[in-house]
């Protein structure tokens, strides 16, 4: 075997293998879409819908990176002092730790109607207007539903840098000399890392400015589409939502890598005594708790407005007997596509990790920046040309292609440049069975392969823009009826089956952080 | 049945520019053992993974018995080089009994001590009472005496121990040192071993690496 690759564990030819793969789902239908659409263009002028004008351009621009900018901002500053909250609370954090996640699990589409619902609750009750809409909430709900995982990231990156340096500057310079020469110091790059990623995340984001009624770049994609505009030309007329979020994706991809890709670090148990909050001077113990209290509303708001509309009148359990077979599709979509993607995403983590350099990681950030809207509308143009139209060629390949970039970059994420732990590397020794060394290589990683497939399924069954471009004719999505439901105003009937997605979710990440995490104990 | 030679010619390694390893020679013949020690961070533990297949040389040849293992445009993969591996951390697997882990290494390898004799290294290690045991319930000094075993459970053409008495103390240091002596009488397998301990094992070729390279003349 002469293409072994020891710094990813693979062979040369599985990681060329999984690159055209993944080269085929998300390229191919892109490009030729786009060229297609441009030579149609050059060789018959006028035949093209008219793109829209340069001032609602320069407009939904302006709108789209501002709600993004946002966003981003009010995640980084309400997650930041939550962070700093679990941090001076480590027995809280691994009980609350999936319960953070929630977020990323749950769609954001269902996070509005959440906030939606609690918001008719108090609109109720002081006689005001129901319902939310504007730029102003869509800054609030993606910014607040962002905040509790940036939280998380920037907690891990406190608990592993804070230790020894911290201490010495806490003696040195007291609280605030600490805070300004070391804790900033060592935030800073991750937090405009974390905020860049909101940032593009939020300017791809499609079903929260639909439902709040707030135009913005990637909902004039998508309804540019569905209002009849060719594929091609469509994907050609998005060239500033493609231009902002590319720049995005290439200054994360820059702040990633001189930042490191995750470094292995011990974790002290308990907590120092400097993280007590009576340490503190009083205004930054008051400015982390509104974060940090701000952040939480990001989980507990959606959660109980969604609890509280359930309790509504409505068609109750007949209409969640008839979001059966739609949840059964999106389940099959979801954990289908999570196998599929399972292997290339391991070996391309692999490679990315191994190579560590800043190219591969732009090439991955330009993947996963591809707007969900795009991908979709790629593949329902490309499969509706080929024999497989009206099939569930466009709905699957879609999905993969969807996923796999965030499911690649997780297993690279998770592999770090350290390399692979000595017994994963004592597996690799083992002679013999290739299937054997396989599972127990897999059994090692179980933690990786578990977050992979845990992030792949959660990608694939909130997925709303790709669903509705791609669906096959009589088909239906979860996400699909649930947004549909949303823009009936079925209220007590959606909340439940907004409520009945959201526990699915949150039991499959609990599920996998109980499959994942714990050692056996021996029995003696 | 004799181990393989070991034949490292002009190998080189660099990290971010600095050359670990530059252009290193060992030679070491089938069936012997030699002790490899240096200064830390002169690149020992560097040498051992590229012998076994974890990293990749900038250049140079590694030969295990017949087979030419790594060389410019050719990396055999650690499981096709019939090479066994101390790893300086346990390297345990946390899902496997003790018992179940030794006794995979040893079913998979081509060749493989007999029960009775895995057991008995077992008892003069002072491990026996813990075959039941998952590694998350033993202490580090158990963990390495245990990693060791299941190392000598299978028999290599070529075994590498990185650093074997390490967290051991005094006793378990000389115990080890002597398992590791008539595991090597018994199966006449090559060994290489990284220590600081070389005193442990008289009589065994004593290679120093400096500088990225063997020293001229190896010591007995």
């Amino acid at each position: 075997m002469n293409d072994w690759w020891p710094a990813a564990a693979r062979t040369k030819r599985s990681v060329a293998a999984a690159g055209v793969f993944v080269g085929l789902l998300i390229l191919v239908p892109l490009s030729i879409m786009m060229l297609a659409s441009a030579l149609r263009e050059s060789s018959a002028i006028g035949l093209a819908v008219c793109p829209p004008s340069w001032e609602r351009l320069w407009l939904l621009a302006a709108r789209s990176a501002g709600i993004a900018f946002g966003a981003a901002t009010l995640s980084v500053l309400s997650g930041g002092g939550l962070a700093w909250m679990l941090l001076s609370r480590p027995g809280f954090l691994p009980r609350a730790r999936e319960l953070f996640l929630l977020p990323l699990v749950v769609p954001p589409y269902l996070l509005t109607l959440g906030w939606v619902a609690a918001a008719d609750v108090v609109a109720m009750h002081f006689s005001l207007q129901p319902g939310l809409s504007g730029p102003g909430w869509t800054v609030i709900i993606l910014g607040l539903a962002a905040a509790p995982p940036v939280a998380l990231v920037l907690e891990a990156v406190l608990r592993r840098n804070l230790a020894a340096p911290f201490e010495s500057a806490l003696m040195a310079f007291g609280p605030a000399g600490a805070v300004r020469m070391v804790v900033i110091p060592v935030l800073r790059r991750p937090a405009a890392a974390v905020w860049l990623f909101v940032f593009g995340q939020a300017l791809a984001e499609y079903g929260v400015p639909l439902y709040l009624q707030t135009p913005v770049l990637a909902t004039e994609l998508v309804s540019s589409f569905t209002g009849g505009s060719p594929a091609g030309i469509v994907l050609l007329s998005s060239w500033p939502l493609a231009l902002l979020v590319g720049c995005t994706a290439a200054a994360w991809s820059v702040m990633v890598s001189r930042e490191g890709v995750s470094r292995r670090a011990g974790e002290r148990p308990g907590r120092p005594l400097w993280l007590d909050a009576s340490a503190w001077p009083v205004g930054w113990r008051v400015g982390t708790a509104i974060g940090g209290c701000a952040a939480a509303c990001g989980i507990a708001v959606p959660v109980a407005g969604l609890a509280l509309g359930a309790l509504r009148a409505g068609g109750g359990a007949a209409m969640l007997v008839a979001a059966l077979p739609a949840m059964r599709t999106s389940v099959a979509i979801a954990g289908g596509c999570a196998l599929v993607a399972l292997v290339p995403a391991l070996i391309l983590g692999d490679a990315l990790g191994a190579a560590a350099k800043r190219i591969p990681l732009m090439v991955s950030a330009l993947a996963l920046a591809i707007p969900a809207g795009c991908t979709g509308i790629a593949h329902a143009g490309f499969w509706n040309m080929s024999p497989f139209a009206g099939g569930e060629a466009a709905i699957w390949c879609g999905h993969l292609a969807r996923i796999l970039p965030a499911a690649w970059l997780v297993a690279a994420f998770m592999r770090g440049p350290a390399g692979f732990p000595p017994a994963v590397e004592a597996a690799m020794m083992l002679p013999g069975s290739a299937f054997r060394r396989s599972l127990l290589r897999m059994r090692l990683e179980l933690p990786r392969v578990c977050a992979v497939a845990g992030v792949a399924f959660a990608v694939s069954i909130r997925e709303l823009d790709i669903s509705l471009l791609t669906v096959p004719p009589g088909g239906e999505t979860l996400p699909l009826r649930l947004f549909n439901l949303m823009h009936y105003g079925a209220g007590g009937d959606v909340c439940r089956l907004g409520l009945l997605l959201g526990l699915l979710l949150a039991l499959v990440t609990h599920i996998a952080a109980i499959v994942a995490l714990p050692e056996r104990k021996g029995s003696v | 049945m004799r181990g393989g030679s070991l034949a490292v010619t002009g190998l080189t390694k660099r990290f971010n520019g600095r050359s670990v390893l530059d252009e290193l020679e060992l030679n070491i013949d089938a069936g012997a053992a030699a002790v490899l020690f240096g200064a830390s961070g002169c690149g020992k533990s560097t040498l051992l993974r590229l012998i076994a297949g974890f990293d990749a040389p900038d250049s140079g040849t590694i030969r295990v018995g017949d087979a030419d293992v790594s060389s410019p445009g050719r990396i055999v993969p650690p499981w096709l080089r019939n090479v066994g591996m101390l790893f300086q951390g346990d390297a345990l697997w946390a899902h496997l009994t003790i018992r179940e882990q030794i006794g995979l290494v040893g079913g998979a390898a081509p060749r493989s001590l007999p029960e009775d004799r895995i057991m008995d290294y077992g008892i003069r290690l002072g491990i026996d009472k813990l075959w039941n045991r998952f590694p998350g319930d033993l202490s580090g000094g158990e963990s390495r005496r245990v990693a060791l075993v299941r190392t000598l459970a299978a028999i290599p053409t070529l075994l590498l121990l990185d650093e074997p008495f390490a967290h051991l103390d005094e006793d378990s240091q000389r115990h080890v040192a002597g398992v590791i002596r008539d595991w090597h009488t018994e199966t006449g397998a090559t060994l290489l071993i990284v220590s600081h301990e070389s005193a442990l094992l008289p009589n065994w070729n004593r290679f120093r690496i400096d500088a990225g390279r063997i020293e001229p003349k190896a010591e007995v």
